[in-house]
């Protein structure tokens, strides 16, 4: 062999080796991104999940108690459980879902941005609350006042 | 000859580092998603109890009301399971309270479900009207877990 041709031979292996370890950069860099995005949504989603099943109970109790409820717009309720005043649900343009009763406000931070309201007469359909319960139209609270109305739907 | 050993040594030495890192990345990566998916898994479960404790309460909602008088006599003072279907009544129970209420033709109302080792209850009043018996208010109390033994 000659030694062009071993000179020939050794740049070849040579630029195999950089593109692998070319390849091996990109692997690891994207590897370390998506470890540390995965590490900083688990915990984000769990707090936020946290956050809205807890504004999501306290709403389905309220409607199950309601007599009435009505949907001004669908980031805004009123709640009527017979009380003097009914209660208020509202979802302001920052995601921050806030009930008022007569005692004062609750507010649950951040975690609404996308959900809407929408009242049937016997349920209220709470949207994009939980991305399962979209896919089949939404997630619904039923008022248990209305559903024992004669003639209602069983 | 000593100083090719070390350097062969020290490449070693990257390599299982780098290996280990990146194994270590992966652990925490896999253990990050395990989390959303447990936290998942909990929420799946808890919301398919609870929507069955929902259901039972309404059943027990029906099954009061039928126990109030059709026509004016008193309301009866009852206390009692409610029968429930078999694959049901294995790991749930629903209990029915029915009194008369403080004020003249209203009856209270309380149901006690439990499906497993999670609770509901609500309390119930009806009117008695010219048409018969109205819900007028339901109050649930939170879903809760009971203590298992």
């Amino acid at each position: 062999m000659t030694l062009g041709r071993r000179h020939g031979i050794a740049l070849i292996l040579m630029l195999v080796v950089l593109a692998l370890l070319g390849v091996f950069a990109v692997v690891a860099t994207r590897l370390v991104r998506t470890t540390l995005r995965l590490y900083y949504d688990a915990g984000r989603i769990t707090d936020e999940a946290r956050v809205l099943d807890a504004a999501v109970e306290r709403l389905r109790r309220d409607v199950w108690s309601a007599g009435q409820v009505t949907a001004a717009t669908p980031k805004s309720l009123s709640i009527d459980l017979g009380a003097a005043r009914p209660i208020a649900w509202e979802v302001d343009k920052d995601g921050n879902v806030t009930r008022t009763d007569a005692d004062g406000p609750q507010r649950w931070p951040a975690v609404g941005g996308r959900l809407g309201f929408e009242w049937d007469g016997a349920a209220l359909t709470v949207r994009s609350a939980d991305a399962g319960a979209d896919r089949v139209g939404g997630l619904r609270l039923p008022s248990q006042l209305r559903l024992a109305e004669p003639g209602a739907v069983r | 000859m000593i100083l090719h050993r070390t350097n062969k040594r020290t490449r070693r030495g990257f390599a299982m580092l780098t290996a280990l890192a990146l194994v270590a990345l992966v652990a925490v990566a896999i253990a990050a998603a395990l989390s959303v998916f447990r936290l998942d898994l909990r929420r799946t479960a808890g919301a398919v109890d609870d929507a069955q404790l929902r259901q039972l309460l309404l059943a027990g909602q029906r099954a009061v009301r039928d126990r109030l008088p059709r026509d004016a006599g008193a309301v009866p003072t009852i206390e009692q399971p409610m029968a429930l279907p078999p694959p049901l009544a294995a790991e749930g129970a629903v209990r029915l309270h029915l009194r008369p209420g403080a004020a003249r033709d209203t009856a209270d109302a309380g149901i006690e479900a439990r499906l497993g080792n999670r609770t509901a209850t609500q309390t119930l009043r009806y009117e008695r009207g010219p048409t018969g018996w109205s819900l007028v208010s339901a109050d649930p109390a939170p879903p809760a877990r009971t203590r298992v033994p």
